[in-house]
């Protein structure tokens, strides 16, 4: 997969409606967003937020008559409540944010009897991303959630992008762990993670997938690198995930491709029961219509 | 010329220079007896620190000619090993010996700072060369004796040892094991763990000069069947030449398994100091001796 136009495609051949649940659909883009989605026929969005607001909007105009719903909730924290237990009791099929702050929609994803995290999931992000100079999709994590991954939230992070990509059509991804240096260093523990990642990849206690590292981003997705620097790895440059020490590269590394390199992305929370789609407000419209396409993609066979 | 028994070693040694044994404080009569067999062979020369008078009554008692070994005298055992190791930083000896002192005093004069024989940040480990009866080769193996719970540096560095004494043995590209509990990745098993990271590093090119697998269980490392029955597949299963052990209770278990169960030779030296050094210890058989001092001959 090269575009995500695909997994718009491939969301619209599922052949029916994805019911979203939006807490506070209050926010122009994300309408826009969603609008488009339910035009092109596979989201049917449950707005949830104040009914007064949402009509207002003119993207909400732009929703096809009959197949959207407005629940009047204007409080913040109640209509994200009401729209975490849409999802939870199955009413709806993939949780969105709309004009909330992350924190508060997050704390309630999070809450124990409400939530949609089972007991002891890490909850996690992977994006995929489209990137005009490179070949194919690549999926990277975690871009949002875990600032520090230890070793345990390292390899979910991994099962969960491994997961992401199987559901796009991606057979046996490539996972790259992403170092500085390809080299196992004592003095920089997140290359010890890998290590012992790789090689449990290696005795198929990682499955479906092939994992290498530590990798630089150069090895990962650059093959005459891999020839010149001569390190023998499975990735070969051919990487389609890629895992990242902590959130600051990984944020910084797909912020510096949505600016410089004309990137596109759709990312989701990982570990959740259901898909949740979380963006910034500064991301795009069209990336916002791609996340709600690989929601709908993901809530299928999870 | 690749070593594939013990006493190969004598083969080749007749064929080299003859390299200088320092025995510190050796006055008795296990000590004087292993180095003058070895002398007689021709395969080292033998200079003996300690008491003259004490060396020449033992040599008296067993019918050995003094006449065969340079004598040094000095008349305490502490002296004996600061002596000792003085000969081998004037590049009058080429490697050493423990006589009849205490382990304790010879390691002692081995780590001295300002006269020692450790260059900063070397680490001292202890190497087994075994010859096991049902075993097609011979099996280089560590740390059974001086590093209680080595950490990964120190893994790496037994590692790189084990490799270094099988170059020495001639063997090229030797196997190298790395056991452990179980051969799964278990992270919150240290041996497990360890061995994950070294054999990452050498898949890295970080550690050279021999093929390392690991985590392995100690059937895998020596039995090709039960590697088969599990599936791993790696040219280092069922024909390892070196095994790294995780800790001294496993390494010191199978050290003296071999020795008492299996009845089959081996022998040791100390890696890590400038020089090998002989650690042989007096419930050591003379055989064993003999190879302990031919070993350390082969890489001094």
């Amino acid at each position: 997969m090269k575009h995500l136009s695909e997994i718009v495609t491939k969301a619209k051949a599922l052949g029916r409606r994805t019911k979203i649940a939006v807490a506070m659909a209050e926010d122009a883009n994300t309408m826009g967003a969603l609008a488009r989605a339910a035009s092109d026929g596979f989201v049917y969005p449950i707005l949830i937020g104040s009914k007064e607001r949402i009509m207002n909007l003119p993207e909400t105009r732009k929703m096809p008559e009959g197949y959207y719903m407005i629940v009047d909730i204007p409080d913040a924290a109640k209509a994200t409540k009401e729209a975490v237990r849409m999802v939870k009791s199955s009413e709806a099929d993939v949780l969105m944010k709309g004009l909330v702050s992350t924190d508060q929609f997050l704390r309630e994803v999070l809450s124990k009897d409400r939530g949609l995290l089972p007991p002891k999931a890490v909850m996690s992000y992977t994006c995929a991303l489209e990137l005009p100079k490179y070949h194919k999709l690549l999926l990277i994590s975690d871009t949002a959630v875990l600032p520090n991954p230890d070793l345990n939230q390292k390899i979910a992070m991994l099962n969960y992008s491994v997961k992401m990509a199987h559901q796009l059509g991606i057979k046996e991804p490539k996972v790259a762990l992403i170092s500085a240096t390809e080299k196992v260093s004592l003095g920089m523990p997140n290359t010890i993670d890998y290590a012992l990642i790789s090689k449990m990849a290696e005795r198929g206690q990682i499955k479906g997938c092939t994992v290498d590292g530590p990798l630089d981003v150069f090895l990962a997705c650059d093959p005459p690198s891999v020839q010149i620097k001569g390190v023998p790895t499975p990735i070969a440059g051919d990487a389609d995930i890629l895992i990242f020490p902590n959130l600051e590269t990984a944020n910084a590394f797909y912020k510096g491709l949505m600016l410089f390199a004309g990137g596109e992305l759709a990312g989701l929370i990982q570990g959740t029961t259901k898909p949740v789609v979380v963006m910034s407000r500064s991301e795009s419209e069209n990336s916002k219509y791609y996340c709600i396409a690989l929601s709908c993609l993901m809530k299928e066979e999870s | 010329m690749e070593i594939r028994k013990l006493e190969q070693m004598f083969d080749v040694l007749k064929t080299r220079e003859k390299k200088r044994l320092v025995a510190a404080w050796a006055i008795d009569a296990h000590t004087i007896m292993a180095v003058s067999e070895a002398v007689k062979m021709g395969i080292i020369e033998g200079i003996l620190i300690g008491d003259e008078a004490l060396i020449h009554k033992v040599c008296a008692e067993h019918n050995i000619d003094p006449a065969i070994f340079t004598i040094e005298h000095c008349s305490s055992d502490a002296d004996a090993a600061s002596l000792a190791v003085d000969l081998i930083n004037q590049n009058r000896g080429d490697f050493l010996m423990k006589g009849l002192l205490s382990t304790d005093r010879y390691m002692r004069a081995i780590l001295n700072k300002e006269r020692g024989l450790m260059d900063p940040g070397a680490i001292l480990s202890h190497v087994t060369v075994a010859e096991p009866k049902n075993y097609h080769k011979l099996l280089i193996f560590g740390d059974v004796a001086i590093i209680p719970l080595p950490d990964l540096k120190q893994k790496l560095a037994i590692t790189n040892y084990l490799i270094k004494v099988a170059h020495f043995l001639g063997i090229k590209e030797p196997k190298v094991g790395l056991q452990a509990a179980s051969e799964q990745t278990l992270p919150k098993i240290p041996s497990c763990a360890d061995a994950a990271i070294i054999s990452k590093m050498a898949q890295r090119g970080q550690i050279k000069g021999g093929i390392i697998e690991g985590p392995l269980g100690m059937d895998l490392i020596i039995d090709k069947e039960s590697a088969e029955i599990k599936g791993m597949q790696s040219e280092v299963c069922g024909d390892a030449d070196c095994i790294l052990f995780p800790n001294i209770e496993a390494g010191n278990a199978f050290y003296k398994t071999i020795v008492k169960l299996l009845k089959s030779n081996l022998c040791a030296i100390v890696m890590g100091a400038r020089v090998p050094c002989v650690l042989t210890s007096r419930g050591d058989s003379e055989t064993s001796k003999l190879y302990s001092i031919a070993l350390a001959a082969m890489l001094a």
